[in-house]
């Protein structure tokens, strides 16, 4: 049976059906468990990061090369006919796409991703476009929840943070909402989760509580979800405040349930204290390496009718 | 069948609140206010046709209504599409002759195409000229949500409208 993610292109998490999503954590376990070197085999990918990512580029060429493809592209615009000449971004794609077989795209406009679809013959899958979507971020995120969990259904989990711009929170939010997710919210009053986002959680019947401090939900949560709050956000005397109320340290982990498992979607500046990645709670740097394989299974199955 | 419908013939009572055209369009049940968006959508003012614009005037069913009269001009599939963002519910009435020879009610479209700019400034519509903006249409509790096709983002209809100057 030709799987129906094939020749498809995976730009938004909007678009993703229960069955889509856990296809690829599916093939993303079996990858995990038994590597393939051939899925990829005779492919050429192009990685086109109009806008640089380190970890999410090399994350996605690891996961190309280990599947046995190979790569073209560059690591940000500065040096691209787009960046210097002025080319469109649409004759960019279209010149790109003529060469390869899928396409991986980073771009700091929202749209970016979805504009390249349009044009390219070949499968896109977006690696970012601005505040919009990330969808192989969420596919990890799920993956890792699935892994430490056993489950999708029913997670509690807390967002801490920056809730306000953070599209990984979104994504990753409107996706669990798909498995009646609870949420627990914890951030500064000026990085709030946005009231649309509540309107569809509402509208999803998904509960969730808006909570001052990170210490009242740590024994309720099965995955507490940190994110960076941006120092250039605040003024010096009140991001100092705010570190206080929300930087994570042992000592707030003292009545976490055993099975709870601390993500983050990197890169953790000081929100996350160096002590805590010695608890068995944290798991954050799994999460990372977790993305190889996420992006493996959304490639292989972009790129292969069946696996 | 008169230009206008019954219920405003019966509360003019015979006093004609607008000219009769010869040949053109009546879009009527326009609701108050939108006449002005729709004249400045569709450049009626600077054009030489014939125009008869009502503004905040009774009618029977609705509380008031604006209503637009507007001679040698028809509506292509299209415009028709752009009319009903502005004015959903309307009622176009095509004349001939001084005659109505096709009366349609306006319902909502479920996308438009290159009508309107996308509020988000980082959208990627703002910098390619290949990404005509296109918003996919829903009416959600009553009220009318626009998503941008390119950047996701979901307006209501009249933050849409008041960015591109219509309302």
């Amino acid at each position: 049976m030709i799987n129906p993610l094939f020749q498809k292109d995976i730009i938004s998490i909007s678009e993703f059906s229960k069955e889509h999503i856990e296809l690829i954590l599916k093939t993303a376990r079996e990858l995990k468990d038994h590597p393939r070197d051939d899925l990829l085999k005779g492919r050429l990918v192009g990685v086109t990061f109009f806008e640089g990512s380190t970890r999410t580029r090399l994350s996605f060429e690891t996961a190309i090369q280990r599947l046995g493809g190979r790569v073209i592209g560059f690591p940000d615009a500065a040096n691209t006919s787009l960046g210097k000449k002025g080319e469109t971004l649409a004759d960019s794609i279209r010149i790109i796409t003529s060469y390869t077989d899928a396409l991986v795209i980073r771009h700091h406009r929202e749209g970016a991703a979805r504009l390249a679809a349009d044009l390219s013959p070949v499968p896109v899958i977006n690696a970012g476009d601005g505040a919009n979507q990330h969808p192989s971020q969420t596919m990890l995120d799920l993956f890792t929840i699935y892994e430490t969990q056993g489950r999708l259904d029913g997670i509690k989990l807390a967002f801490v943070g920056d809730l306000k711009y953070g599209r990984t929170v979104h994504s990753l939010a409107e996706a669990l909402s798909l498995y009646g997710a609870e949420f627990y919210l914890v951030s500064p009053e000026s990085l709030a989760m946005p009231q649309y986002i509540l309107d569809d959680l509402d509208a999803r019947g998904i509960r969730y509580h808006i909570c001052p401090t990170l210490e009242e939900v740590i024994p309720e949560v099965d995955i507490l979800y940190m994110t960076r709050v941006q120092k250039e956000r605040f003024d010096e005397t009140e991001y100092q405040n705010l570190r206080s109320k929300f930087i994570l340290t042992p000592d707030k982990l003292l009545e976490a349930k055993d099975n709870m498992k601390i993500l983050h979607p990197l890169p953790r500046i000081d929100e996350i204290t160096t002590e805590v990645d010695e608890t068995p709670y944290a798991y954050y740097f799994k999460q990372a390496a977790n993305g190889v394989y996420a992006r493996e299974a959304m490639l292989s199955l972009v790129l292969n009718k069946e696996i | 069948m008169s230009q206008t419908d019954n219920q405003d013939a019966n509360l003019s009572k015979g006093k004609l609140l607008v000219e009769a055209i010869a040949n053109g369009t009546v879009i009527d049940h326009i609701a108050p206010g939108q006449a002005i968006n729709i004249l400045r959508m569709f450049k009626f003012l600077s054009t030489n046709n014939q125009l008869t614009v009502g503004f905040n005037l009774r009618s029977g069913h609705m509380k008031s209504k604006d209503i637009i009269k507007i001679s040698d001009v028809t509506f292509s599939p299209t415009q028709t599409g752009q009319l009903s963002i502005l004015a959903p519910n309307a009622t176009v009435n095509e004349i001939e002759n001084y005659k109505v020879v096709d009366k349609y009610k306006l319902r909502l479209p479920k996308e438009t195409v290159g009508d309107f700019s996308c509020p988000n400034s980082n959208c990627i519509t703002h910098v390619e000229r290949g990404a005509t903006p296109r918003f996919r249409i829903d009416e959600e509790k009553g009220q009318v949500m626009m998503r941008c096709h390119y950047c996701e983002r979901v307006f209501e209809r009249k933050v849409l409208l008041q960015y591109n100057g219509l309302e």
